[in-house]
């Protein structure tokens, strides 16, 4: 099943001889439980594109359908409610809200919509990403991977249908990404949890199931399954 | 250590940060000339009050010469007026011991010669006219002219009776209207000013003989001004001395002269009162603009401190940062300061003439209270705003100095403090909760905005508590017992009533017992030299100090009442039966109130059930004991408060009261010193214009007063109080609101990545907009809490106390003031983190979630 597609994807910033295209025709898709990376060097225009999949930002044209729902022909209050169910962000510098502990972080997004969290599926993800001595912890008193696997739970606790992770493991030293990685990928498969990585490590990109190169705004491989 | 020349690099540096910081800036700003102003308006308020006070004591001590010589003759004048001490030495010539003119009666005036000097000392301006020149021109004041009758018009008729060396003898003379000037409200006499010609036709008439038989008439009044106002007393003793005249009384070449005390009363014109209210002000403004000025700072130094500690990584010392910070604070204070000076000047000069008024009802009222801008003024608030901005800035300053390089990456707002590792709740991601966190990321700021809008708050309930304690009832009741109280006008003002010569005219009383709404009235008789206490029964009196008549006994004011007044006497002990004391046998005595109502038991000088005999009072010059010397004996029934409304407005040792009808057989010529009456109430007004009326035009050397009048000047009073305290609270509750703006502002701008986070995770516009104004309403009610918890406090512990010193307060609890305001601060704690939020986050969030890195 087809959870992510995206089709003819263009963003262009200035216009004119100025103009840059940081997205220049972009179309790929997503099945359902597949871990993704899009790989490319700073500036191909990686973090454009994760911004238009999670709906942060607006396409100047093409489109993106999540789970089956065109998303840029939502308004940006049903965007972001959107967004809340279905997409889980997973950020390089880990955004944590300094004044929850990690619980209270977790379960943000869930409590946003305004539901109870399911606490025996949240103790789940806990328990696989090895939190739960440290639920009551403030963020700032955790190390960097400790905050990411908070970042990851966090994405993941909402049950949503895409986790997009923009660099989880850039401030990470490589002993640290290389368990931050694992347990993306023992959620991937445990939870069926479909993620979509970007990332310019090679390295790290090779633990997706499949690799999308991105260059100058366009994909130059990996677009086939 | 080394000098090195790195000021250029600083100012360039601080130039640069200082541009980057603009929206500080701008609060910043508008912080220090609030300051500034609340300051200036002090300083104003103060120094204006000073000066107006001087100003009228000078009127009223004639003039604003710095001393003056008295009763010399144009010989001595002459003599003295070269001394090289004297800058200014003024002519003022007595024409007339008296004006007899009855029109003159309520207002006396005084007929002199005025050279130009005394002219000008005297603050004499022409509104009409010219001086007078010829024998028989005169120019006045223009109240005296209109009492005499007299059209403001140069070439008008003034009679003038005249009586001229105090002997009795009265001649008219008519003279023809030169000029005039307006009345100076403070003076209780007016001015009728003659021409060097009349005085030199008249030389015979005015012959100085106030040595031989202190007539004042001819005598010369020489006012002096000296180079400056310092050590009057010894710059006069040396003019009199070598000029050689003598200070020794009784010497023959004797000249008398004295300073000018109003110059003598400014050098102590602060008295501790004015000093601590003053001092306690300052106090006051110096915190108010600490707590804005110093969260300014301090919001922004941490905000820059990622900054800061760059420079310290390129090598800039702690000392650098610190004086890039002053400077910055400097600039800040250049533009600030002059702006709040301006304004602060206005505002303090609109307070001025609310003070005075309130301060002395009679002397200023009509007066024009002039606040001059006085360079101390500007001076001393700009010193005090500066001094205010510098120890603000300090923390701040050794803040960002201290900051180490590698922390100050990780140093930002929200986590200042590190002991907090766990949070032991798990319902946090509510939006009230979460707001209540956010509050908590920096306990000192929210503080700081608390305490800063709830001083405000505190201050305007203080002045409210002030105003509504004012007892009408307790400052009436010291002046009235009844509506009204009609009398002489002479019994109003010195000389007060002395007896039969000015008595309430029996047509005056009848007059107005035949007003509708007269309800009751009755009659005070009394003279004060009627009866004396007979010397071999003083009681408890110290007899060695008081003056006997002819026959040996002591002066007493017995004073006879109808039932009315006798019926408001208040009763300190033994009884006040009526039929008792008019039986004739039994009298009452009178003791001293003091401010609160309560008898200063020691002026008494019998105890009940005493004896006390009274003589009918024996003139010393009348012939000695010709006349024969009545006894009345009586027993003492009881002790009754003295007050204003009972006695002539003098105290002498001895005051008794009885019956009317006991007492006017007593003496050879009773006499009515009042009248007083109630009147129906809806009535008051209408009887209140008939008196007006009536002492105006029927019997103009009569008067009144009335319980109405008093009431309208106390609720000035209670006006001013409130104008006064409300416009001060109004500024400091700018601050406040200024403070509580930056603190919501900053919040916002240093969160906007949090904030963009938290959208891309899913937060609504809508969410996050109730959060923020979560967090404004709890700044709400905190300040709520803590300012009507210390408000009831501060009423309690502080404000009562100062009420109970008062007479005329009496304290009453309110906090109604501070709660009514309240909603209007729920308004602002709802619009203005909305208004920050919709300046701040105009950007979209890829560009905030980006910022960071």
């Amino acid at each position: 099943m087809t959870i992510l597609k995206t089709k003819e994807l263009k963003k262009c910033y200035g216009s004119g001889d100025t103009a840059v295209h940081a997205l220049d025709g972009v179309n790929f898709d997503v099945e359902s439980g597949e871990f993704v990376a899009i790989i490319g060097t700073s500036g191909s225009g990686k973090s454009t594109l994760l911004h238009m999949l999670g709906g942060l930002d607006r396409p100047t044209s093409g489109s993106v359908t999540v789970d089956g729902k065109e998303i840029f022909s939502l308004k940006d209050e049903e965007l972001t409610i959107f967004r809340r169910r279905k997409i889980g962000f997973v950020f390089q510098n880990y955004n944590l809200v300094p004044v929850l502990n990690v619980y209270e972080n977790i379960v943000l997004p869930i409590e946003l919509d305004g539901k109870e969290p399911d606490k025996a599926y949240v103790e789940k993800i806990v328990g696989t990403l090895g939190l739960d001595k440290k639920m009551l912890n403030l963020p700032n008193n955790l190390s960097g991977g400790q905050q990411q696997r908070v970042a990851i739970a966090r994405a993941l606790a909402a049950k949503p249908a895409i986790i997009l992770a923009d660099e989880p493991t850039g401030n990470l030293d490589s002993k640290t990404s290389l368990d931050v990685m694992g347990l993306l990928k023992v959620s991937s498969l445990q939870f069926r949890q479909t993620i979509i990585m970007i990332t310019h490590n090679e390295e790290i990109a090779q633990m997706a199931d499949r690799i999308i190169r991105i260059e100058d705004g366009k994909i130059t491989s990996g677009d086939a399954k | 250590m080394i000098k090195v020349k790195n000021n250029k690099a600083i100012r360039n540096l601080s130039g640069k940060s200082f541009k980057m910081n603009k929206p500080r800036n701008l609060i910043a700003i508008i912080a220090i000339a609030l300051t500034a102003l609340l300051f200036t308006t002090l300083f104003t308020m103060a120094l204006g009050a000073v000066e107006n006070f001087q100003r009228a004591t000078m009127r009223q001590a004639g003039g604003d010469g710095h001393a003056v010589l008295k009763y010399i003759t144009d010989e001595q004048f002459d003599r003295v007026k070269s001394h090289p001490l004297i800058k200014e030495i003024a002519y003022g010539r007595v024409l007339s011991e008296n004006v007899v003119n009855r029109e003159l009666l309520k207002r006396h005036a005084e007929f002199w010669y005025y050279d130009d000097v005394a002219l000008k000392l005297g603050l004499i301006e022409l509104a009409g006219g010219h001086k007078p020149v010829a024998t028989n021109e005169v120019m006045a004041d223009s109240n005296t002219l209109q009492l005499l009758g007299v059209p403001l018009k140069p070439g008008a008729t003034v009679t003038l009776n005249l009586d001229i060396r105090g002997s009795g003898e009265v001649v008219q003379r008519d003279f023809v209207l030169s000029g005039w000037w307006e009345s100076d409200p403070v003076f209780n006499a007016g001015q009728i000013l003659a021409s060097r010609a009349y005085v030199d036709a008249h030389t015979a008439e005015l012959k100085n003989t106030y040595k031989e038989n202190r007539i004042s008439t001819g005598v010369i009044s020489a006012t002096i001004m000296f180079g400056n106002s310092l050590d009057l007393e010894s710059k006069l003793h040396k003019v009199i001395t070598e000029s050689g005249y003598s200070l020794d009384k009784k010497a023959p070449n004797y000249m008398g002269g004295n300073v000018n005390w109003s110059y003598l009363s400014s050098n102590f014109g602060m008295d501790p009162g004015t000093i601590v209210t003053i001092t306690s002000g300052l106090l006051l403004v110096t915190f108010t603009g600490y707590l804005i000025i110093y969260n300014i700072f301090q919001i922004s130094v941490i905000r820059d401190i990622r900054f800061y500690g760059l420079l310290k990584t390129i090598g800039t010392t702690g000392k650098q940062i610190r004086r890039i910070i002053r400077r910055q604070a400097l600039i800040l204070s250049v533009i600030g300061i002059p702006i709040g000076l301006l304004a602060g000047f206005f505002v303090g000069k609109s307070l001025v003439p609310l003070i005075l008024q309130t301060a002395n009802a009679n002397t200023f009222s009509n007066t024009t209270v002039t606040v001059s801008p006085s360079p101390w003024i500007f001076i001393g608030s700009a010193l005090f705003a500066l001094i205010t901005v510098l120890i603000s800035t300090f923390k701040p300053g050794r803040i960002a100095g201290a900051v180490s390089p590698v922390e100050a990456v990780r140093f930002s707002d929200r986590n200042v403090k590190k002991h907090a590792i766990l949070k032991k709740s798990t319902g946090g991601a509510k939006m009230p909760r979460m707001a209540l966190s956010n509050l908590g990321r920096n306990k000192k700021r929210t503080v700081l905005v608390v305490l800063s809008l709830s001083l405000s708050l505190i201050l305007l309930n203080t002045a409210f508590t002030l105003s509504r304690s004012i007892d009408m009832d307790k400052y009436l009741s010291q002046f009235h017992d009844t509506d009204f109280i009609i009398a002489h006008a002479e019994y109003f003002q010195i000389p007060y009533f002395s007896g039969p010569e000015n008595e309430v005219s029996e047509s005056y009383i009848q007059a107005v017992q035949a007003q509708p709404g007269f309800e009751e009235g009755g009659r005070l008789y009394g003279h004060p030299s009627a009866l004396t206490v007979d010397t071999a029964n003083p009681g408890a009196a110290l007899i060695q100090d008081i003056v006997p008549d002819a026959a040996g006994n002591f002066f007493s004011d017995v004073y006879g009442l109808e039932e009315l007044p006798l019926h408001l006497l208040k009763q300190i002990d033994g009884e006040l039966d009526a039929d008792k004391l008019n039986s004739g046998k039994y009298i009452l005595e009178g003791v001293v109130l003091d401010d609160n109502g309560r008898p200063e038991m020691e002026t008494a000088n019998y105890k009940v059930g005493e004896k006390v005999i009274l003589h009918n009072y024996i003139a010393p010059d009348k012939a000695g004991l010709t006349k024969e010397l009545h006894t009345y004996e009586f027993t003492v029934i009881g002790h009754v408060g003295i007050k204003v409304t009972n006695t002539n407005r003098t105290l002498g040792t001895y005051t008794f009261y009885l019956p009317a009808d006991v007492y006017k057989p007593l003496v050879e010529q009773p006499a009515v010193m009042s009248y007083v009456f109630n009147a129906a109430d809806d009535q008051e007004q209408a009887i209140e214009e008939f008196l007006k009326g009536y002492t105006e035009i029927r019997e103009p050397v009569m008067n009144y007063s009335s319980k109405l009048t008093s009431k309208q000047e106390l609720s000035g009073m209670q006006n001013t109080v409130q104008m006064i305290g409300g416009t001060l609270s109004i500024i400091i509750g700018l601050i406040g609101i200024l403070n509580f703006v930056n603190a919501i502002l900053t919040s916002i701008l240093t969160r906007r990545r949090e904030f963009a986070m938290l959208q891309s995770i899913g937060m609504t516009q809508k969410q996050l907009r109730s959060m923020l104004i979560y967090e404004g309403l709890y700044y709400v009610i905190g300040t709520s809490l803590f300012s009507i918890l210390f408000g009831i406090v501060f009423s309690v512990a502080v404000v009562k106390p100062l009420c109970s010193m008062m007479w005329f307060l009496s304290y009453q609890f309110i906090i109604w003031p501070l709660l009514a305001v309240l909603p209007f601060l729920l308004i602002l704690g709802v619009i203005i983190p909305l208004a920050a939020y919709s300046t701040a986050n105009r950007q979209s969030i890829v560009e905030r979630l980006r910022e960071a890195e």
